[in-house]
């Protein structure tokens, strides 16, 4: 393997705009708020740049160097519109060696399915072939080396920016970010914005967007005009709390997802209502409609209370209600 | 359809199967692929491997099941039927035949000898059509000729094709049900990519009802749609117009069903597809289906239909369903999964005596227990 020489002597000085940023990763990371650049930043405002920024040619490239190490210094020093930075160029280096250096420098911060996607997408699109980012990046990232997967993390970079955001931040697994991919993206963006005025976790955001999208194939619309529906405006436009609109928001999509068992559960939840009301125990059945069987609960804290319950459940009322409720299935 | 390779496995080159094909590279394995849709296009004509006969995996004691019988000998399947749990099931998705049609008798004959006094019902559709191209259809015909004299066994052969024509002029038995799944043709058009359209469906239908074989219907997956009760009512017209509900030996019914992550691979392979977006339920065997509301309205409808069509003798009988369903639906249900086993049995035996000379006797069905 060509190593390359002892950087120290080739300390030089060169142009800012003589540099190619194409392996720059910091930014995403930064987008994600993994990297807290601001005491970096404020070093270099008063000390300027004391670590040469590290540069490269992967296999005798025509043009400019290409960096290594030092995206944020030569970020900073491009804003000053420094004329010159000082830079450490080691020399030719293969596509393995810079990924190395790549993986050494990154891989302690991905940790994520979000931020693996990214750094997997990034290396691609920065021209690392197929063979060695399975053999190289993803062993690096403690992945299993097979293309398949490969191609299962590069669909979750496609996700858009705020939701690989939330995907980052919620720790969500490959298959819960890949579920996601399934999701039309317009509606995926409408919800996550929705974040500050609802309360979402990852389960919600799948529900919801499981739920929604149905509604949109199931009616032939778009996101926008689910969004415009009179009885979704209504939740975004009245004052509540977060967890109350959450919760309204969650169960009006869930009904209009699902308008006949809302109405057949309506029609139980009457019968109860009518026959079980003050009952002094609980009467509930299979909700899917499934299964056809009643469950009958109750808590007793003192014996006295016990012939009361006894004496409930035999009355005629309850067996007449009990059997309302099971001619429903 | 042609194949983009055939692949024949050294073991089976000499078999009646590799031979009708003419063709094909004789190796040890097939092409390993993992698209579905790709694997349906490359055929491998493989040897016996361990046991290929069991009790249908579909078996759940919380539903009434019909505990049917199946030999694995097909793997994949050249149609694409946007509801196929093929799609999230198979690993090597290459179409593959077992050609070794000798070693499934004799492993048949085994374990049917165990209990000779019961009517095995044996399908070769578990994970594939039975008859849906050549050669899978020369299959049927050796499967045929030796089922005739396997005296407790019905071959059940199960088809959304047409390719009969190898199947009618040779001896059967009277052991072999040649059936269909149906559905109306828009469903057909929508939803079952590449199967024959119901006109060549009931055309075959009729080839082997004339040729003597029992037929058996399959209404299932039924599937909701504006305008299904019409839809549903023309065809159950149109089957009956093609076949004598005298030569019906039997008509299951059930309704759309697939597990959770299947809704994801339907919605990714077939985009266009709406028949995810009904109101569905998840059930304990982790399946979605419609409302049980919706699928005994639309099982009620189907039956009445049969009625009208004077398919009332045929045995009738719903798939994977639970006890209230069938009550509801039926007004009665069978007391086990034992019990429906000896139903048909006796159903087969009374309307079909060639096909199942032995009467079935109830204690024993009903002893049989399933877990």
């Amino acid at each position: 393997m060509e190593r390359p020489s002892p950087p120290f002597e080739k300390t030089v000085v060169i142009a800012p705009k003589r540099l190619d940023q194409a392996l720059d990763f910091s930014r995403v990371l930064e987008d994600l708020s993994v990297w807290d650049t601001s005491l970096l930043f404020q070093s270099l405002e008063e000390n300027s740049i004391l670590t040469p920024i590290l540069v490269a040619k992967i296999n005798h490239m025509e043009g400019d160097f290409l960096v290594i190490d030092g995206f944020k210094r030569l970020r900073w020093a491009l804003k000053k519109r420094l004329t010159e930075v000082p830079v450490l160029n080691t020399g030719t280096m293969t596509r393995r060696q810079v990924l190395l250096l790549l993986l050494s420098r990154y891989s302690g911060h991905l940790k994520t399915c979000a931020t693996k996607a990214l750094f997997l997408n990034h290396l691609s699109e920065a021209g690392f072939p197929k063979d060695l980012l399975m053999d190289l990046a993803m062993k690096g990232l403690g992945l299993q080396p097979f293309g398949g997967l490969l191609e299962k993390y590069l669909r979750v970079s496609t996700l858009p920016k705020e939701v690989l955001r939330f995907c980052h931040e919620k720790d969500l697994s490959l298959k819960r970010c890949l579920n996601l991919t399934h999701q039309p993206r317009r509606l995926l963006e409408k919800i996550i914005r929705l974040r500050n005025r609802v309360s979402i976790s990852a389960s919600l955001l799948l529900e919801l967007t499981d739920n929604i999208s149905d509604i949109l194939k199931r009616d032939e619309i778009t996101a926008e005009e689910f969004f415009e529906k009179e009885e979704i405006k209504q939740i975004f436009s009245r004052e509540m709390d977060i967890n109350q609109r959450t919760r309204l928001f969650r169960k009006t999509v869930k009904q209009m997802r699902y308008p006949l068992l809302t109405r057949l559960q309506g029609e139980l939840q009457d019968i109860q209502k009518d026959y079980f009301k003050n009952s002094p125990f609980m009467v509930r059945w299979d909700e899917t409609l499934e299964n056809k069987k009643v469950t009958i609960s109750a808590s007793v804290s003192d014996l006295s209370q016990l012939s009361d319950i006894v004496d409930a459940i035999s009355s005629a009322k309850t067996k007449e209600g009990i059997k309302k409720i099971l001619s429903r299935f | 359809m042609r194949f983009r390779s055939i692949t024949i496995h050294p073991e089976v080159k000499n078999t009646r199967i590799a031979r009708q094909l003419g063709e094909g590279d004789i190796c040890g394995q097939g092409p390993k692929l993992s698209d579905y849709r790709q694997g349906k296009r490359h055929l491998f004509v493989a040897p016996k491997r361990g046991e290929l006969f069991h009790i249908c995996a579909s078996l759940d004691p919380r539903y009434i099941c019909c505990s049917t019988h199946v030999i694995s000998q097909i793997s994949n399947c050249p149609f694409e039927c946007t509801y196929c749990f093929l799609q999230n099931y198979l690993t090597d998705t290459t179409l593959t035949v077992v050609a070794d049609t000798r070693a499934i008798i004799k492993e048949i004959r085994e374990k049917t000898s165990l209990q000779p006094w019961r009517l095995f019902r044996i399908g070769t559709w578990e994970l594939g059509d039975s008859l849906a191209v050549p050669p899978l259809n020369q299959v049927a015909v050796e499967l045929v000729e030796e089922f005739k004299d396997l005296k407790n066994c019905i071959l059940k052969l199960r088809t959304k094709g047409a390719f009969v024509e190898p199947l009618l002029d040779i001896d059967h038995g009277g052991r072999t049900v040649v059936s269909w799944t149906l559905n109306p043709p828009q469903v057909i058009a929508k939803e079952e990519i590449g199967t024959a359209s119901l006109d060549k469906r009931l055309r075959a239908m009729e080839l082997v009802s004339m040729a003597g074989y029992p037929v058996g219907l399959h209404f299932d997956p039924m599937i909701l749609f504006p305008g299904w009760q019409r839809a549903y009512e023309e065809l159950v017209r149109s089957v009956f117009s093609a076949i004598d509900p005298e030569n019906c030996i039997w008509i299951s019914i059930g309704s759309l069903r697939f597990n959770p992550e299947m809704k994801k691979k339907i919605e990714n392979n077939y985009p266009s597809s709406r028949i995810t977006v009904q109101e569905m339920v998840l059930g304990d065997d982790n399946k979605f289906r419609y409302l049980r509301p919706v699928r005994e309205e639309m099982y009620s409808f189907l039956l009445q239909c049969l009625k009208e069509e004077g398919a009332q003798k045929c045995f009738t009988y719903l798939c994977m369903e639970r006890w209230n369903v069938w009550e509801n639906v039926f007004g009665w249900c069978p007391s086990s999964i034992g019990h429906l086993d000896y139903l048909m049995a006796d159903s087969v035996h009374r309307r079909f005596p060639e096909t199942a000379p032995t009467e079935p006797q109830k204690e024993i069905y009903m002893a049989l227990t399933y877990e």
